[in-house]
């Protein structure tokens, strides 16, 4: 009697543990089929030409999607980004016309993202603003001002001298060095958030503000900090559009609000919680895809609407009615338009 | 409280804070016709009033969106949708322009109804749903005709009449619009449709305790505002003489939601209500076309969109926290 009970609070923990994982397993069997499936339509898709091409455009949308995923993770929502970013990006843009050095403007386009990042962060963390309004506000404002430099038009004096293409060129031990900053940047974001007591602090903040509160966690600073770093990666990302496409547009930013939201809520959908390793190989996947049919000259335009159905079809797929056959409960938590943060 | 909450009519409770904006849009009117002869033209009225009319039917079902705390930011893109799929096709298939628009409508509707439910019964945070179905309601839209607008050559006068006909030198549409939001008053504020809004704003979890089907009115309320976004689609689709796949160059959503905040001032302070939204509505309308009367550049417009919104938010919040006090204290 005893043995048999045993046995089966072992299968049932074994049966838990199968239901976890089954998403991880199907999303590597999917990577893997579309990996064949694109190398048999196409014999260039596993070329190191491609690989590398590949790479360097996950890059920046993976860079906006590692910004996202700080925010998420403390329970809030950044529509500002893809208008800041533009900002950041026709600031540096606007200083390489001026001459000035290259290493300068970017910094002074970081500097102009991350200074609305920590508006941002203030607003919301420490006046209880609603977040959603907020940015969308912010990205108004930020969106205005990067309109003045050129009143909308493109930026490319200088940008063939400066040297900002010869960064983006840049090849080192055969890897892009976009790709090789990108891979740093997750790798820093991977050590802040699983490697970290802080990464305990965000997590705290997004799960039980409260609790966190009570606990001795600053979620203030927390919810600035994820707003500067979001502000961050997203300049540095949309810096990075700009030098490729050689010059400096007001519009750079606006078309990653889904390719930076997407591999986050692919990634949660996945691993059950909002990660980094899940953002950067949803960031992979959804990359991959676009690239294989980018061979297989499908037009641009059918991008946005791939992606989106993937994230609806996984979303649907991960929640709790088809994972486990129960009534649905929010998985990931955000706060609504009229949700009142008590602290 | 008692003042403020008597239903006889006191001379004195049109300058409560709570109608502020509305002389705000009065002193607005004045100032601007007094000093810009452009601007008192009747023409340039009449086409304030027309953009206002569109832009308050696209935005009317996401006030009750909002007030039932969920999001939407899909509405635009939807519009959009709508605006190819029935240009594309009467030029392209040959339909007639009445099923076309049938078409179209039911299309839109559509992303609605996956809107709905995705959030209502599969729980899924509506914000995401609609980022992933606006941004490929928008690829479908630049699908049908490669990114370019299509233009409607056709002699049917249908909708054409709608737009741009006037009754005793009032737009159509402004009436039309005007006699949505009277409608929509009335559900909202004499009727349990509107009591279940509110009480859904308020506590999701004990209306549904109440037993009250929170799951079936938040899958309607997205439909709905699918549907008045379809609407705005094709009178936008009309007033241009051709299907856009970006209306208001993307611009549309930003606009949408500084109108249904700033009218959360207005009325019931704090709350999202449509009366509040027309005035809103009204408000940025007369402030765009001044601003372009001036011949400022585009910036300007966005900076005090932004600059209106977020005060807007500020002043909201910091009311909805007062009521709250208030309500704490009398509670003791």
């Amino acid at each position: 009697m005893r043995r048999k009970r045993k046995y089966n609070v072992t299968e049932k923990k074994m049966k838990i543990i199968a239901v976890e994982t089954r998403p991880v397993a199907i999303f590597f069997l999917l990577l893997v089929l579309i990996i064949i499936v694109f190398s048999v339509l196409h014999d260039q898709f596993l070329s190191g030409r491609n690989i590398a091409t590949l790479l360097k455009h996950a890059s920046v949308a993976a860079m906006f999607a590692l910004g996202a995923t700080f925010v998420v993770v403390v329970g809030h929502f950044d529509i500002s980004f893809p208008m800041v970013s533009s900002l950041a990006g026709m600031t540096t843009s606007f200083l390489i016309a001026k001459e000035v050095h290259v290493m300068p403007s970017i910094f002074a386009g970081l500097t102009v993202g991350v200074a609305f990042g920590v508006i941002n962060g203030v607003a919301i963390g420490v006046f209880k603003l609603p977040d959603i309004v907020t940015t969308i506000a912010t990205g108004a404002i930020s969106w205005g001002l990067a309109w003045i430099y050129s009143g909308g038009a493109y930026i490319w004096e200088n940008a063939l001298t400066s040297g900002i293409l010869e960064i983006n060129d840049a090849i080192i031990l055969g890897v892009p060095l976009p790709v090789i900053l990108m891979v740093s940047l997750f790798f820093i974001g991977f050590l802040i958030l699983h490697q970290s007591r802080y990464g305990r602090g965000f997590y705290a903040t997004g799960d039980n503000r409260v609790a966190a509160i009570f606990s001795g966690v600053n979620a203030k600073y927390y919810i600035v900090a994820a707003f500067a770093f979001c502000a961050l990666t997203t300049s540095l990302g949309a810096i990075m559009s700009n030098a490729s496409q050689g010059s400096g547009s007001v519009r750079v930013g606006l078309v990653f609000l889904l390719p930076a939201y997407a591999p986050v809520f692919l990634g949660n959908a996945v691993f059950r919680k909002t990660t980094i390793y899940g953002t950067f190989l949803a960031a992979m996947f959804i990359s991959t895809m676009l690239n294989g049919f980018t061979l297989m000259a499908v037009p641009y335009y059918y991008s946005d609407f791939i992606i989106g159905i993937v994230l609806i079809v996984a979303l649907s797929l991960s929640t709790d009615i088809v994972v486990k056959g129960r009534k649905a409960k929010r998985s990931v938590r955000l706060p609504n338009a009229n949700e009142e943060v008590v602290s | 409280m008692n003042k403020a909450d008597s239903k006889t009519f006191h001379f004195s409770r049109l300058f409560q804070p709570q109608f502020g904006l509305i002389w705000l849009l009065f002193a607005m009117l004045a100032l601007f016709s007094l000093t810009s002869a452009a601007f008192r033209n009747p023409d340039n009225l009449l086409e304030i009033l027309r953009a206002s009319g569109i832009n308050a039917i696209l935005i009317l079902g996401l006030t009750w969106i909002l007030a039932i705390g969920e999001l939407d930011v899909s509405f635009a893109d939807v519009a959009a949708l709508v605006s190819m799929i029935a240009a594309y096709l009467v030029m392209k298939s040959g339909v007639p322009l009445g099923l076309a628009i049938v078409a179209a409508f039911v299309g839109g509707t559509l992303i609605g109804a996956i809107n709905g439910f995705m959030a209502a019964y599969m729980k899924i945070p509506s914000l995401i749903t609609t980022i992933a179905t606006g941004f490929a309601a928008k690829a479908v839209a630049k699908i049908l005709n490669q990114g370019k607008p299509l233009a409607i050559i056709t002699n049917s006068k249908l909708v054409y009449n709608f737009v741009f006909g006037e009754i005793l030198g009032i737009p159509v549409l402004f009436l039309t619009a005007l006699a949505i939001y009277i409608i929509s008053y009335f559900l909202q504020d004499h009727t349990t449709m509107g009591q279940h809004l509110y009480a859904l704003g308020e506590n999701r979890q004990a209306t549904r305790e109440a037993g009250i089907k929170e799951s079936k009115i938040v899958f309607y309320y997205f439909i709905l505002n699918a549907a008045m976004a379809s609407v705005a689609g094709i009178l936008v689709t009309a007033q241009l003489g051709s299907g856009v796949s970006e209306i208001g160059g993307g611009t549309l959503m930003i606009q949408g939601f500084t109108a249904v905040f700033l009218g959360a001032l207005v009325v019931k302070a704090g709350k999202h209500n449509v009366i509040g939204t027309f005035i809103g509505v009204v408000i940025l309308a007369v402030l765009v076309n001044w601003i372009t009367l001036l011949g400022w550049p585009t910036f300007i417009v966005w900076l005090t969109r932004g600059a209106m919104l977020i005060t807007g938010v500020t002043i909201v919040t910091l009311l909805s926290y007062r009521q709250r006090t208030v309500s704490l204290l009398q509670v003791e």
